[in-house]
């Protein structure tokens, strides 16, 4: 790491950059660091977490925990099953001391009907090698060949050895079924319909209201312009029109303007969620009402291949469960942890951030951004601008965002600094139609960084707040107001409207849970291009 | 093969001549078949196996054995290094963990209540909080709000240098019943808790009927005496702790008064810069 810094340059830079997985599946968390690439079912892509804001769902916390990167729609036969071996997890930290205090792990089974559906050809039963013979209608319908259940139990205290109990259906269940994915209008004419009744009413142990549960494809949610930014950010990353959609040229020259078409991951990719939504008051605990939450995989500490495998065992597991993906705040271990750290970092607990502080203290990417643009912008502007990136060192307005939460916002009462995504439940839900995809700094105290909701287009305000945007004032109910986190003479381009052109909104999306729309169908290629040509609703 | 022909040349005649008959023919039949199998692979050479990297789909046609391995990758240019200083990295000398609190007096706090974070020992913030929520008359007045619909998030401003005036939103009666409110804990809160900095604004929550109602204090660097002042003049603070030795300070372009209307830089600049 002293090395690194001591060859700050267009060349490390360049290399840093380069090093960066780059392509279709890499985004908020998406194949963000090297050994997880090699575990694609168990690679955590985004965790939102925010008030319910579906009509009468006030009372709820929403939490959606995204795995599996670039779930490319046609991608049969076998599609995206969730590894039976891991465990998929979602913590809650109530008092801020970074340690979970409830953890909702999730375990899943795959099973061939009847040990495979077969057909009698000549004479002999031969099994078929599809997950689905025909159409499909229900969890159950006789022709599935395969299909994929979970079971949810709620651990509190520590996640391993914390007391334990079940969530079940209403009905005492403790078996729910995942939907088939999207495979195609032929298998699923009306997937809405087919996947509505796995969303669970739920019974949450020591909780007074249930809860409601569903895990499935869905489609992607998080925008970004992928490909450019990791080649070296290979666009004006500067708002191109007077105002987002004006389209009227009026911003920066040359500047990008938000399309649909610059988004590489919505409208063409899905996603496997677990969502999850809980009544506020099983998650406050005695803290103050401000909650932390992240979402993890683990996966047992050794595996056997086996020469001869079966469907029930391919491999051999074992072991203790060793965390292998973590994520809370997006884009943390995509652009601010460096390369040589991303595998540390999803194996890390929030406890142990410490080891890690220097890369949210000291960050490269707006000093990566300054290699790359300072000369344009002040060709451009006019300007003899020495220095693009921020100069508040120790980075307290990134502290803030990414470790403690701004006080009296979305602090929790007792603060550790760790990465997570903290939440103020007590902070009321913005309807959809009204929400501000720039959250706080889109004068939304209901939005990101005070949780996470999926409209909120994490890319355009961290690469603002990453710039200094907070070193401004930000608008609370139209008033500017100074966050007192750092100063504009601390941030020269702090107050720039940063882009990379991929919008994202509530209104590109569901108003009830659980608020992912439905995925992309893998068939037929029409289906898929309109959904790739709907365009963005700002 | 010889000893064979004579051997059955010496044969017996009769019988012995049939078989020797018998014989050369079988003899023959294997010549034959032999010089067969021999012939057919003479003339052919054998087919040679030919490398993935060696075909070459633009020769179309073109024999596979003369045709040229394609680069199918251009040969990597190294970049030019480009090596800049490094910019000047101030040290803190406090526990990083502690970065956002270090102006936070480690004392135990008195209560957030929901909502409130850690508003420092004193916690005058959650003070406020919890006594504005006992009070009758300010919940009322709460529950009688309007969403406002320039703020999504129905954010009232209530202190900011300066106690904010009546709007559409809530009256002036309102108003001074809060400022009432918040005096009464600020006149008995010790001295020292007033006088704590406080950076950026401090949020109250009030739930009332269907929604929690948002009030917030303050902007930048302020203290709650400076709100227990009234419309006085927030003193002058002491500077932050960590040293600004090394700082660099942006110089910014005069742009004079009247930008040229007419040019799209310029406007941004004077937007961006000259505010």
């Amino acid at each position: 790491m002293t090395h690194l810094k001591k060859k700050l340059g267009l060349g490390a830079a360049a290399l840093a950059m380069a090093a960066i997985p780059a392509g279709m599946a890499s985004a908020s968390s998406h194949r963000e660091a090297p050994a997880i690439t090699k575990s694609p079912k168990v690679d955590n892509t985004d965790v939102y977490m925010f008030r319910s804001y579906e009509a009468g769902r006030e009372g709820y916390v929403t939490i959606i925990a995204n795995y599996q990167p670039g779930e490319l729609p046609f991608a049969g036969p076998n599609y995206y099953t969730m590894d039976p071996d891991a465990l998929y997890e979602i913590h809650i930290d109530n008092n801020g001391d970074a340690v979970e205090d409830l953890t909702f792990s999730f375990q899943f089974d795959n099973e061939l009907r009847g040990g495979g559906l077969a057909l009698n050809i000549g004479g002999k039963d031969i099994t078929v090698p599809l997950r689905n013979i025909g159409q499909v209608t229900s969890a159950q319908d006789p022709e599935l060949n395969e299909f994929e259940t979970y079971s949810l139990t709620l651990i509190e205290g520590d996640r391993r050895s914390g007391s334990r109990s079940n969530v079940t259906q209403s009905g005492g269940t403790a078996r729910f079924f995942k939907p088939l994915d999207n495979i195609g209008r032929k298998s699923i004419p009306d997937y809405d319909a087919y996947a509505q009744p796995f969303i669970y009413n739920v019974q949450i142990p020591g909780c007074s209201n249930g809860g409601r549960v569903f895990v499935g494809q869905r489609a992607e949610a998080f925008a970004i312009n992928l490909g450019e930014t990791f080649d070296l950010v290979n666009y004006v990353p500067i708002e191109g029109d007077s105002a987002p959609f004006a389209n009227d040229g009026g911003g920066f020259p040359g500047g990008i303007t938000q399309d649909r078409n610059n988004d590489d991951l919505v409208g063409a990719a899905n996603v496997t969620s677990i969502a999850m939504e809980v009544p506020i008051d099983c998650l406050v605990g005695n803290g103050n009402g401000v909650i932390g939450g992240w979402a993890t995989a683990s996966l047992p500490q050794a595996r056997l291949n086996d020469p001869t495998p079966t469907y029930e065992r391919p491999t051999v597991d074992g072991g203790a469960y060793v965390q292998v993906s973590r994520l809370g705040m997006p884009l943390v271990n995509e652009l601010v942890i460096g390369l040589d750290q991303k595998n540390l970092f999803n194996h890390a607990q929030p406890t142990q951030d410490g080891a890690l502080a220097d890369f949210v203290t000291n960050p490269t990417f707006p000093a990566i951004l300054d290699i790359l643009f300072r000369d344009a912008v002040n060709s451009t502007l006019g300007t003899d601008i020495p220095d693009l990136a921020p100069s508040n060192f120790p980075r307290s307005d990134l502290v803030a965002t990414f470790l403690t939460g701004i006080e009296t916002l979305n602090q929790q009462q007792t603060v550790t600094a760790s990465e997570m995504i903290r939440l103020n439940t007590a902070v009321d839900p913005t309807p959809a139609a009204n929400q501000s995809s720039l959250g706080v700094l889109g004068d939304d105290l209901a939005g990101f960084p005070n949780g996470r909701r999926p409209g909120d287009d994490a890319t355009d305000i961290v690469l603002r707040v990453a710039m200094g945007r907070l070193c401004y004032p930000v608008p609370i109910n139209g008033q500017d107001t100074d966050l007192g986190l750092c100063d504009p003479g601390d941030a020269p381009v702090g107050n720039v409207p940063f882009t990379d052109g991929a919008p994202i909104s509530a209104r590109d999306l569901s108003a009830t849970f659980p608020y992912l729309i439905t995925p992309i169908p893998g068939s037929p290629d029409e289906a898929r291009d309109d959904r790739a040509a709907r365009p963005a609703r700002p | 093969m010889q000893d064979d022909i004579s051997f059955l040349s010496r044969g017996r005649s009769g019988q012995l001549g049939q078989r020797s008959v018998a014989g050369i023919a079988t003899v023959a039949v294997h010549l034959v078949a032999l010089l067969f199998l021999f012939s057919s692979h003479i003339d052919v050479e054998p087919e040679r196996t030919v490398s993935i990297a060696a075909f070459d789909v633009s020769a179309g046609g073109a024999d596979h054995a003369e045709a040229r391995p394609r680069n199918v990758e251009p040969d990597p240019v190294v970049p030019t290094p480009v090596i800049l200083p490094p910019p000047p990295i101030e040290i803190p000398t406090l526990n990083l963990m502690r970065v956002a609190l270090m102006d936070v007096p480690a004392t135990p706090d008195g209560g957030g209540g929901i909502g409130i974070g850690t508003g420092g020992g004193c916690s005058l913030t959650a003070q406020i909080q919890e006594h504005l929520r006992g009070d009758d008359i300010v919940m009322a007045h709460v529950a009688a709000l309007e969403q406002d619909s320039m703020s999504v998030a129905n954010v009232l401003p209530i202190w900011k240098a300066g106690w904010e005036p009546a709007s559409e939103r809530i009256s002036e009666a309102a108003l001074a019943d809060l400022r009432v409110a918040v005096r009464r804990v600020l006149d008995a809160s010790p001295a020292a808790c007033r006088l704590q900095q406080q950076k950026g604004p401090r949020f109250v929550y009030l739930p009332a009927a269907s929604q929690t109602a948002v009030l917030a204090f303050g902007s930048g660097q302020w203290t709650w005496q400076d709100v227990a002042d009234g419309d006085a003049v927030p003193a002058a603070l002491p500077q932050p702790t960590i040293a600004d030795a090394g700082r660099k300070r942006i110089q910014l372009p005069d742009f004079g008064a009247t930008p040229d209307a007419t040019s799209r830089v310029a406007s941004l600049r004077l937007r961006w810069f000259g505010e």
